[in-house]
């Protein structure tokens, strides 16, 4: 929430100087006499779409090209706005009204380019800065189907080129889940992949208030840097683009995404109504490639968004005479912490066998255990279904080495890796009694499912 | 279910065929123009060795591929129309999973009051509530001026493409919906919408979802330059799962914006919020995220322009989890055009980190990336070197290196125009905490060669280079590449700008050490020719 403060407050300093003649994020330029507050072209904002635009023939609502803008003084009243579209060799006049807003149609010709400015005088005579309005507007034969196939093409390109720069010259500003998100994911993409080969038809092509929707059915094919194989996928996703000067640029992806799989479930934002269960190439949180069926793909999405992991934690228990010198300490992998509050933890520990050198404890609340052995916890990628031991009056060793499946009475799964156990003594001489300290890494899955 | 499922579906094939049916009648206005393209071509793939049937994505034998789009717009009356239809066709599987199949199916009627929208239907009620095409149809009402109002409502089912009505299952995601947007003053508007999608149909055991999203968004321009837009929406439903449970979720999702674009700088400012139960059907939102981003591209002269970033993200918004993990990205670019008095040179160089920190992971990345164009006497060049520090804490500490440059040349030998070009590209990554240290390396390299001859408007182009992934443990890789693709215009085609096309290309993949159980070696190639038009 200090975020959301900030941001008002910023916001609020904003709104509050927009009454001063200086404005620092315009730098001076409200010191004009007469400005354009905005102007748009189609819908799309003047300012957005560079020096120059594109609109495609199949875009025109009637076949016309709509200007509309707001003009503002600083005295007196507007004179009236006038467009010219022949690099101000004439001008026309454009419909406004006495509170600065004008309006200008034409029906254009296809494959002309328009040299366009836009003049704002008021009564006094006073213009606005007519070189600042230039705009290059290009009326294209292309189709909005084409557009949308040139803009994939291209950032297929510079993905199989591995060139970051070069494919988010095709993303929007805007893009849904933030273009540095989507930056730094296909930089990662590009570690981990080689040999990237990509083809797609389109299924689905729509134009409207929201730009352009495009459905496509992909095919691919890659290799991995990590081991050297070579996968391969198909599938079906969207795209949502909207339009520049530059043409359509990308604003949002839905999952099985194409690129930027590094960072899945922060780059798409949302999932396509899949129609069928294909194997689909993910990335786990360790960074391997793995083909798995679309349903288990979108639940892995869930699961590496949810699932909760630590290192390094230590677990602490002191034993002698027969009595615990402190409550034994045990580990709730629901909460990620270590406790000594018998309700809540999976397991506890109260002492150490010195010939195996592990530690020795107990199951607590319901929950069972399952030793995987000699493995490590990243190369668990699916806790077992069965083969739990639940015996709580049954001691355990946790030896070092081995990761540790646990079915938790809520009905979760985790795994415990154990890093080390150390059995400490106190110095020759001194009254005390000997500790066990157990370091592991864990994960924890919250969502039910048995998947890592 | 499935007779409810048809009658819906029939109601709206039923309205789509009408649309269609009144396509010959519209034809016949006075002011009415049609347009198409159309491009078809085949493909003959050949893949072969032992490990050809899992490793390529290619299918083997003739392959034919057919893409046709026709648009229509005219005026009938007081109204102005438009229309779209396209549709695909081909038997390779990997292209499509249907042989014919169509693509767009669209028509629009305005009088610039009144417009109506039927079959693929995209009308953006905001980020969160609609971004999304529907097969369906909308409605809108639009009176213009400083007080203006708008008036929308769409109807339809959300699928991603129309086979989904016929043979191609999908979950039927029935949508009604509607905003108006109104505006106060010439600065001002505000919009409130709501929309309703229900789930009918479970495919392949997936959740059914049930929810109504309600919005408000507006936009203010208080002074010239400066933009403010915000939304904000509420999303309240229940998730029916395959075992027979019902979930009900409820969620908001906020978002501000403000945005000063006047002379060199372009500043954003942006926050946003969105509850980890927030889910969207038809929008674009990321659950479990609260975000705040500022922006700043400035364009100090007219060779020098500077962009700066900082951006902030966590999730645990609701602190429904045990611990919160906070991710940065700050970044800065700065782009000279003409260093050094260069005149076709231009310079880039950016830093960017990516720093992820909970109790449970600290990572600190960094990303530093040069690149360098220019032309020296005959030749083009583009170098590009990047860095990426990678360490993890206690996990992972490690560095890889990108680097790669081109040369590219252009000569004009009587009518024909030869434009040559040369890679050489390398990736080297080095693993500091593996077991071993480990040092993986990708190198590589290629020879182009454009050959253009304008008088008889043929373009084309050549290519042939390896690449080779080099594994201090695991499976090397090596890729042998040739490819080649000919455009050519003849002037019989030119009054419906066609074009015919010859591409071919062959890739052979080698794999040391092979996999246990034999060797993973293949080759594909793939030849195509084709014609494409516009009319």
């Amino acid at each position: 929430m200090n975020a959301l403060k900030l941001f008002t407050v910023i916001l609020l300093c904003l709104m509050l100087t927009s009454k001063a003649e200086a404005k620092w994020w315009i730098f001076g330029q409200a010191n004009e006499e007469v400005s354009i507050s905005y102007l748009y072209v189609n819908d799309i904002p003047y300012e957005e779409s560079g020096p120059k635009l594109t609109v495609y023939r199949d875009m025109l609502a009637g076949g016309e090209v709509v200007l509309r803008g707001k003009a503002r003084i600083s005295k007196g009243k507007i004179g009236g706005a006038s467009v010219s579209l022949d690099n101000r060799e004439t001008w026309k006049e454009a419909q406004s009204s006495t509170d600065g807003a004008f309006e200008y149609r034409f029906r254009p010709e296809t494959g002309k380019t328009y040299v366009m400015y836009v003049e704002v005088v008021d009564t006094a005579g006073k213009s606005n800065d007519i070189e600042s309005t230039r705009k290059e507007l290009t009326i294209s034969e292309g189709s909005f189907q084409n557009q949308v196939r040139e803009a994939l093409n291209a950032m297929i390109a510079a993905y199989r080129a591995e060139d970051p720069a070069a494919f988010m010259r095709y993303v929007s500003e805007d893009f849904a889940a933030d273009p540095a998100i989507l930056d730094r994911a296909i930089r990662r993409d590009f570690a981990l992949f080689d040999n990237i080969d990509l083809r797609y038809t389109l299924n689905n092509v729509a134009s409207g208030s929201g730009g352009l929707f495009a459905s496509i059915s992909f095919n691919r094919q890659i290799t991995s840097s990590r081991d050297g194989k070579t996968y391969r996928d198909k599938g079906t996703t969207e795209f949502v683009f909207r339009l520049t000067d530059q043409g359509p640029k990308v604003f949002s992806m839905k999952f099985p995404l194409i690129f930027g799989l590094s960072d899945s479930e922060e780059i798409a934002t949302g999932t396509v109504n899949a129609i069928s269960n294909e194997p689909t190439i993910v990335i786990s949180s360790s960074g391997n490639i793995e083909i798995i069926p679309f349903n288990e793909a979108v639940n892995g999405i869930t699961a590496d968004a949810t699932i909760e992991s630590g290192f390094n934690i230590v677990i602490a228990s002191t034993i002698g005479g027969g009595q615990f010198q402190q409550p034994p300490q045990g580990f709730d992998f629901v909460t990620g912490q270590v406790s000594d509050v018998s309700g809540s933890v999976a397991f506890i520990i109260t002492g150490g066998d010195e010939v195996q050198q592990a530690a020795y404890g107990f199951l607590q609340n319901g929950a069972s255990i399952n030793d995987l052995g000699s493995v490590s916890l990243s190369s668990v990628s699916q806790a077992p279904e069965s083969g739990y031991d639940s015996n709580s009056t049954q001691g355990y060793n946790f030896v070092p080495g081995h990761t540790y499946a646990f079915l938790l009475s809520n009905g979760k799964y985790a795994l415990m890796n154990v890093k080390s156990v150390i059995m400490s003594y106190p110095p020759t001489g001194i009254t005390g009694y000997p500790t066990t300290t157990m370091r592991i890494d864990y994960k924890y899955q919250p969502n039910g499912s048995r998947n890592f | 279910m499935k007779r409810l499922r048809s009658i819906r579906r029939l109601q709206l094939l039923t309205a789509l065929v009408a649309v269609v049916a009144l396509a010959p009648a519209a034809s016949q206005a006075a002011e009415h123009e049609i347009h198409g393209s159309n491009d078809f071509s085949l493909t003959y793939n050949d893949v072969s060795g032992p490990g050809a049937g899992s490793q390529s994505s290619l299918t083997e034998g003739a392959r034919y591929l057919e893409i046709l789009n026709l648009f229509g717009n005219g005026r009938l009356g007081e109204f102005d129309y438009n229309w779209t239809v396209g549709a695909k066709s081909t038997d390779d599987r990997r292209n499509d999973i249907k042989n014919t199949s169509l693509t767009n199916l669209q028509g629009r009627f305005t009088n610039k009051v009144h417009t109506l929208t039927v079959g693929d239907t995209f009308e953006s009620f905001s980020q969160y509530a609609l971004n999304t095409a529907i097969k369906g149809g909308s409605y809108k009402y639009t009176r213009e001026g400083e007080f203006g109002t708008s008036l929308t409502a769409v109807s339809g089912i959300a699928y991603s493409r129309w086979d989904n009505f016929w043979g191609v299952d999908a979950v039927e995601r029935q949508v009604f919906g509607g905003k108006i947007k109104q505006n106060l003053g010439s600065d001002l508007w505000v919009g409130f919408s709501g929309v309703q999608t229900t789930d009918h149909v479970r495919v392949m055991g997936s959740e059914l979802v049930d929810e109504q999203t309600y919005t408000v968004d507006f936009e203010y321009r208080p002074i010239p330059g400066l933009t403010i837009q915000g939304e904000s929406s509420w999303a309240d439903g229940g998730v029916s799962t395959q075992d027979g449970q019902y979930n009900e979720f409820n969620g908001n999702a906020s978002k501000l914006v403000a945005i000063g674009d006047g002379g060199p700088s372009r500043v954003t400012l942006e926050y946003e919020r969105v509850e980890p139960n927030f889910r969207t059907m038809l929008g674009s939102a990321t659950p479990d995220r609260e975000k705040a981003k500022a922006k700043w591209r400035y364009k100090y002269t007219k060779n020098l322009s500077i962009t700066s970033a900082m951006l902030w993200y966590h999730d645990n918004v609701d602190g429904q989890k045990s611990y919160t993990t906070d991710h940065y990205k700050p970044e800065i670019g700065v782009t000279i055009k003409r260093p050094f008095k260069r005149q076709y040179a231009v310079a880039d160089i950016s830093y960017k980190l990516d720093r992820t920190s909970s109790q449970t992971i600290d990572t600190l990345d960094q990303f530093v990336n040069t690149s360098y164009r220019d032309r020296f006497g005959l030749f083009d060049s583009d170098t590009n070197f990047g860095i990426i520090f990678y360490d993890t804490k206690n996990s992972r500490r490690a560095q890889e290196y990108t680097y790669n440059t081109s040369l590219s040349s252009r000569h004009t030998l009587g009518r024909v125009v030869l434009k040559p070009s040369i890679y050489l590209g390398g990736w080297t990554s080095n693993e500091e905490l593996a077991a071993p240290q480990a040092t993986d390396q990708i190198y590589e390299y290629s020879f182009g060669l454009g050959v253009d001859i304008p008088t008889i408007k043929i373009t084309s182009n050549f290519k042939i280079g390896e690449n080779r992934l080099v594994k201090e443990a695991g499976t090397d890789t090596t890729k042998t590449f040739a490819n080649m693709n000919i455009f050519w215009r003849p002037d019989m085609l030119t009054k419906v700008q066609g074009m015919l096309y010859a591409k071919a290309s062959t890739n052979d993949f080698r794999y040391d050490p092979n996999a246990v159980g034999g060797s993973q070696d293949f080759r594909e190639t793939s030849l195509t020719s084709g014609i494409s038009m516009q009319f």
